[in-house]
């Protein structure tokens, strides 16, 4: 079977959960042969998994960090001199703007019609096959188009100048992505209902080739998130919330069946009308035989906390910083290894800050991105998750896996993948998070025994070759071979 | 629902908001309370379906607790009219210095005074041939070092400067092997004076590529660094070669040589210090050892060059135009009538009196400086305070700033030129000028008022991208001058040629206002689409 696997931001290109898992997914079904397109932020990024034989061919689609999309997509000087000559005002006029006008119209109401979401799309992807995507996206015609959408709006028409360009400059952005053409394929996986996935609705109307997304987190759920923090007027908060919800929207519809990595996932699923037959949780595995108790020089002094993540703002890392102080103040020997790393510079010196006020500096460490993260849990006697937002995740599942005792934050499908074989808290509570340390560290017996119970549950649900196999019925099921 | 759950609801509701103020809807409300720890099961125990109903029950109830926590920016180092303007300046006297130290390199007043014509000829050639050959590339080449320094995408710069030197030194060998074939076979120049040329077109046109980083990044120490040392190596070169017993034309060429091989050899040690000097981008001392900036790339996946080339025609184009357009009138003034049409001489009554206008740019340059230096910013406030249904306010403002911007350059140009037109005769004879330069610098003194019009917009339109236009009308304006020239020179003699530059200068500087104008009718448009 030929599979279009639509990724963004991850595999092959990024290091991470997602990626681990679209790697244990694409080596596990050697039988297919996939064509990955991942689209990343800038094109200057590197291929950091080694890709196995069936993987026939990966196209990068930067949507930043180029000006012409020529410049890193397949093209021709011929061609592109071609294009321009055909995209005059009246091309535009004619052939793009009402597409683009119903896109904009659907894309700032949520996509309440999501197929009317996708036929526009995929018009303006036809268009873009002949015509020139820079000249279309800087004319005149449609920089007019989008104002009177715009005052038609009561709460986009508040939009100043400054921000209203910004967000038809950032709309360009993400529609660089109907310039790629889709390769024929029998099924068409999109990792993410974001605009990667639009690959496969376009598949999906020119070849009828059927849709299966895969959902780790919450595409529209993260956004959102992501959004709290932006310094954005309401009236363009309130657009890239829609936008945003109508991709996911489009993305849910197209797809003939959507595969949520937990059941607390489905929840989202639900509320946007997604079927309930259409749903099928199918949970993240891991390696046993790599991530399993080791007995470690050094290791198992009974004091020690490892926390396997990113020091970010949705791991809520600070979180675990003001809980080792509590956890201090109770056993002074503690300490707690940090290993990942940080891509948000402010939120990273926060912590370093932080940690030098409640003078943990011999405490906490921040040991930075590791390779081994097998030997990482196994250097703590117990392991942590302090985030505020969760999928289903590979650092639980490979700590459980490991056999120690977790303490984590009840977000996400921590619940469903932890079962009792851990200690679970609140998010954003230190002190809750503090208290659930100091019992396990204080307790061999306990710790023992629901490390234990971790393993236990990793092997009998959680393994690797568990989920490849659900992967492998719904491809045969949905794309039609075996 | 009765109270107890009320009072339950508002709690959440006031921790909610401490979280987002104004949840805008029902989705952002519920994701607020799950990053709060809230599930469907609390949900249920105050009476709601799950965590969506909830969520819109909280939205409803935050908005009395709902706060507007001010947008805190960092403070803008603003710098103040003044200092801008001294900036200007120091960035003329870079130039200025730079423009004598090209003069001495044989345009005009060294080279032209006391020196047999062919080889004021030959090192004229030399000079205009390599500021034209790399004109466009260099343009071309600052486009793209701008755009990838803004991204921090240090190895891309790298990339394109690489690039941008190969494509040039092609273009400047290319040139310099016609221009050599040239002078001998058709000019008529001896072989070693012909050398001499390729020489000086080898070493301008080097030095101008090596020295895009400085001038695409507003490097202004370095450039009056460079400058500097050029012109006191080139007068201490002149002295000693003179004392040693060296006749005048050697003098003058070597010391003219020397410090251009100066001026390159600093721009060549500056591109390497701004552009290709490795240093970690965009860390600070605080940085954390475990922050792994992600945006920044650390490796270069060149774009195809076709791709990069095609977009920027228009860059080669301005930039090399710009000089054909600038020398066009003092070549046809070479034109030696009835030596066949290629039989150029040196014309130094006429390069003395145009070149010498051309320092008027000096102050009308620093005028605009602090003007242009912060119309991106202004373009952001403007904006900023300007409704995009309803942008009026916008294109006034940008009306506003244009006018202004003309009004200071051509009342700078005017009071400047009116001084040096009533000064015209002792500027031009120290120069070594004779009563004909003093006449075509006066005339050539409006042509400059004009031209620097061209400049002030061409500048203008460029901060919204429209550089293609701007070479549009040097294209025609070049090809204009030339014609004019010929035209001007065939009925009344050489010295009328600068009527040539006079009326495309005219052209230019109505034809660009004219375009400006166009441009600001749809401010917001043209706002938009400079991306």
């Amino acid at each position: 079977m030929r599979v279009l696997f639509l990724v963004s931001g991850v595999y092959p290109h990024y290091m991470g959960g997602v990626s681990t898992w679209a790697d244990q997914l694409v080596r596990g079904l050697p039988e297919h042969d996939f064509h990955i397109v991942s689209v990343v932020s800038n094109p200057h990024v590197e291929v950091r998994y080694p890709l196995p034989p069936n993987v026939k061919g990966l196209t990068t689609v930067p949507l930043w960090g180029s000006e012409r999309p020529e410049e890193y997509l397949p093209g021709s000087l011929r061609g592109t001199v071609l294009r321009v000559a055909r995209t005059a005002g009246s091309a535009i006029q004619g052939g793009f703007l009402p597409a683009f006008e119903t896109f904009l119209r659907e894309a700032a109401r949520g996509a309440p019609h999501p197929e009317v979401l996708g036929e526009a799309l995929y018009a303006m992807h036809v268009f873009l096959r002949d015509h020139d995507f820079q000249a279309a996206v800087r004319s005149r015609a449609l920089w007019e188009t989008y104002r009177a959408l715009l005052s038609e709006d009561p709460l986009l028409s508040n939009l100043d100048l400054y921000e209203a360009v910004n967000l038809m400059r950032t709309l360009a952005r993400y529609l660089r992505i109907l310039v790629v053409r889709p390769p024929k394929a029998d099924l068409a996986h999109a990792a993410i209902a974001s605009v990667a996935g639009l690959v496969g609705v376009m598949a999906h109307l020119e070849h009828g080739t059927p849709n299966l997304l895969t959902e780790h987190g919450i595409y529209i759920r993260e956004r959102l998130l992501d959004l709290l923090n932006q310094p954005l007027s309401a009236p363009a908060k309130v657009f890239w919330q829609n936008f945003h919800a109508s991709l996911a929207r489009l993305n849910y519809h197209v797809a003939e069946r959507v595969v949520p990595v937990c059941t607390f996932n489905s929840r989202w699923e639900a509320h946007f009308g997604v079927p309930e037959d259409k749903v099928q949780v199918v949970h993240n595995g891991v390696d046993g035989s790599k991530f399993r108790p080791m007995a470690l020089p050094g290791a198992g002094d009974g004091r020690t906390v490892v926390a396997v993540i990113r020091v970010d703002r949705l791991k809520d890392t600070m979180n675990l910083i003001q809980a080792m102080a509590l956890v201090r103040a109770a056993r002074p020997d503690a300490r707690c290894l940090v290993f990942g790393p940080s891509s948000d510079a402010e939120y990273a010196r926060l912590c370093v800050r932080e940690r030098a006020r409640l003078g943990l500096e011999s405490s906490v460490e921040f040991r930075g991105f590791t390779r081994e993260p097998e030997i990482a849990y196994n250097l703590g006697d117990v392991v942590v998750m302090s985030s505020i937002s969760e999928g289903f995740p590979f650092a639980l599942l490979e700590g459980m896996a490991s056999g120690k005792a977790i303490v984590s934050t009840d977000v996400g499908g921590v619940a469903e993948a932890l079962g009792d074989a851990g200690v679970l808290v609140p998010p954003r509570q230190p002190k809750a998070l503090a208290d659930g340390i100091v019992r396990l560290l204080a307790d061999p017996a306990l710790r023992g025994e629901l490390g234990r119970r971790a393993r236990e549950r990793v092997l009998a649900r959680y393994q690797v070759g568990r989920f490849v196999d659900a992967y492998r019925s719904v491809y045969a099921e949905i794309g039609g071979a075996g | 629902m009765i109270a107890a759950d009320a009072l339950a609801l508002d709690a959440v509701a006031r921790t909610a908001s401490e979280i987002e103020p104004r949840p805008k809807d029902r989705l952002e409300a519920t994701v607020v309370l799950e990053a709060l720890g809230y599930k469907d099961e609390d949900a249920r125990a105050l009476g709601f379906a799950d965590l969506f109903e909830l969520a819109d029950a909280v939205r409803d109830a935050a908005r009395p607790y709902a706060w507007d926590e001010p947008t805190s920016e960092a403070p803008r180092r603003r710098e103040h009219g003044f200092t801008l303007y001294l900036v200007g300046m120091f960035y003329n006297i870079g130039w200025v210095i730079m423009l004598v130290a090209l003069f001495m390199g044989g345009q005009s007043l060294w080279a032209a005074a006391n020196m047999p014509v062919a080889v004021s000829t030959a090192i004229g050639l030399g000079v205009v041939l390599g500021l034209a050959s790399t004109g466009g590339v260099q343009q071309f080449a600052a486009w793209k070092l701008i755009y990838y320094r803004s991204q921090g995408n240090a190895p891309l710069a790298r990339f394109v400067m690489r690039r941008s030197l190969l494509w040039g030194s092609a273009v400047l060998v290319g040139v310099a092997l016609v221009a050599g074939a040239l002078e001998v076979g058709v000019v008529g120049l001896p072989a070693p004076l012909a050398a001499l040329s390729v020489g000086f077109l080898l070493l301008i046109g080097a030095y101008r590529l090596a020295m895009t980083p400085v001038f695409a990044l507003k490097k202004f120490v370095a450039l009056i660094l460079a400058s500097v040392l050029a012109l006191v190596t080139m007068f201490v070169a002149f002295r000693v070669l003179g004392m040693a017993g060296l006749d005048r034309v050697g003098a003058v060429v070597a010391s003219q040589v020397s410090g251009l091989a100066v001026l390159l050899g600093t721009s060549v040690l500056f591109m390497r210090s701004f552009v290709f000097a490795e240093r970690k981008e965009g860390s600070r001392s605080d940085d954390p050892p475990f922050y792994a900036r992600r945006d920044l790339p650390t490796v270069v996946h060149p774009p195809r060059f076709w791709a990069l080339a095609y977009d920027g025609v228009p860059y080669l184009v301005y930039g090399t135009m710009y000089f054909v357009f600038l020398f066009g009138d003092r070549l046809v003034s070479w034109f030696s009538p009835g030596l066949g049409p290629l039989a150029l001489n040196y014309n130094s009554t006429y390069q003395i009196g145009v070149d010498l206008a051309l320092l008027l740019l000096v102050p009308i340059t620093a005028i605009k400086f602090p003007l242009l230096y912060r119309l991106s910013e202004y373009l952001e406030a403007a904006s900023r305070a300007s409704s995009a249904v309803h942008p009026q306010s916008f294109g006034q403002g940008v009306a506003r700033f244009h006018d202004g911007l003309l009004v200071r350059v051509v009342a700078a140009s005017v009071l400047s030129a009116a001084v040096a037109f009533a000064f015209a005769d002792g500027i031009v004879r120290f120069a070594g000028g004779d009563a004909q330069s003093v006449a075509i610098y006066r005339v050539a003194l409006v042509g400059v008022v004009l031209f620097s019009i061209f400049l002030a917009n061409a500048v203008f339109a460029m901060a919204f991208r429209r550089i293609r236009a701007m070479a549009v009308l040097l294209v025609v304006a070049a090809g204009a001058n030339y014609l004019l020239g010929v035209a001007f020179a065939q009925a009344f003699g050489p010295p009328a040629v600068v009527f040539g530059f006079l009326l495309t200068a005219a052209f230019l500087g109505g034809a660009s206002s004219a375009y400006v104008r166009h441009l600001r009718r749809s401010a917001h448009y043209a706002y938009y689409a400079a991306f």
